[in-house]
């Protein structure tokens, strides 16, 4: 949907059941590529990939650690999308009251 | 960690009270969803397309003639509950669940909306990952045994 766009592309990285592997693995706590790399039957350049979609849609963030890059989880790709997902479920069933009460039927 | 995953992954549910029956209420909110569906406010095509329901499909047409189908109707029991398969502007592969009630208040019908599945796929992919190592053991467990 028009303002959907932003909640499609966290749904969207949150449908590839790579990336949800990836997200499992990053909740045990920062990890670099290499580390998420080592438990995953794919690529560094795969899994490099899926981080790149997970930080555009908000559920990952990435940190510079001296030689190393580390990614964790970022919970405000989650909130912003359950604060999305109630104020479009209120617009859509106020106005179906709306209509519903103002119809003759 | 724990805990604040938990404050973000309960499912949204929201409620409406509506001064109509609930056979009205379910033949509205499922006939005449493209009278009263916000298309202004979200919709895959903009303001000018429009939503019906088709067959068990919801779908959205463009001006221009594209059809986009925004959810699959799994349940459909008139006039108390209604159950889809919910993937607007996404792939159905990611779809999540919307569940409608219609309930009796009084002379009024309070529709509660329960939409589940977004908030828990990366815990679900954990379970279904963890049957199958489940499986895996006691494949593993025989050709042991069987050794």
């Amino acid at each position: 949907m028009l303002v959907m766009a932003d909640t499609a592309a966290v749904l969207t990285a949150l449908g590839d059941p790579t990336r949800r592997a990836v997200l499992e693995r990053l909740r045990g706590g920062p990890r670099s590529v290499g580390e998420i790399v080592s438990v995953l039957p794919v690529s560094q350049s795969a899994v490099s990939q899926h981080l790149r979609v997970l930080r555009e849609a908000g559920l990952v963030t990435d940190r510079r650690e001296g030689t190393r890059r580390l990614y964790r989880v970022d919970l405000d790709g989650l909130t912003a999308l359950r604060a999305y997902l109630d104020g479009f479920w209120d617009t859509a069933l106020e106005s179906f009251q709306r209509y519903a009460e103002g119809e003759n039927a | 960690m724990t805990s604040e995953t938990n404050t973000v992954s309960a499912p949204v549910v929201r409620a409406v009270h509506v001064a109509r029956s609930r056979e009205d209420a379910f033949r509205i909110f499922t006939e005449d969803i493209g009278a009263w569906w916000p298309m202004e406010s979200f919709s895959v095509f903009g303001a000018t397309a429009r939503v019906a329901v088709e067959g068990s499909d919801i779908a959205e047409h463009s001006a221009e003639g594209e059809r986009t189908v925004w959810a699959e109707i799994v349940e459909s029991d008139p006039p108390r509950l209604l159950v889809l398969k919910w993937h607007p502007g996404t792939d159905p592969a990611t779809a999540t669940t919307v569940e409608v009630a219609f309930a009796d208040d009084g002379d009024r019908t309070r529709v509660e909306l329960t939409h589940s599945g977004w908030e828990t796929l990366g815990e679900r992919a954990m379970a279904v990952r963890q049957s199958y190592d489940g499986g895996w053991l006691q494949v593993l467990e025989r050709f042991v045994a069987a050794g």
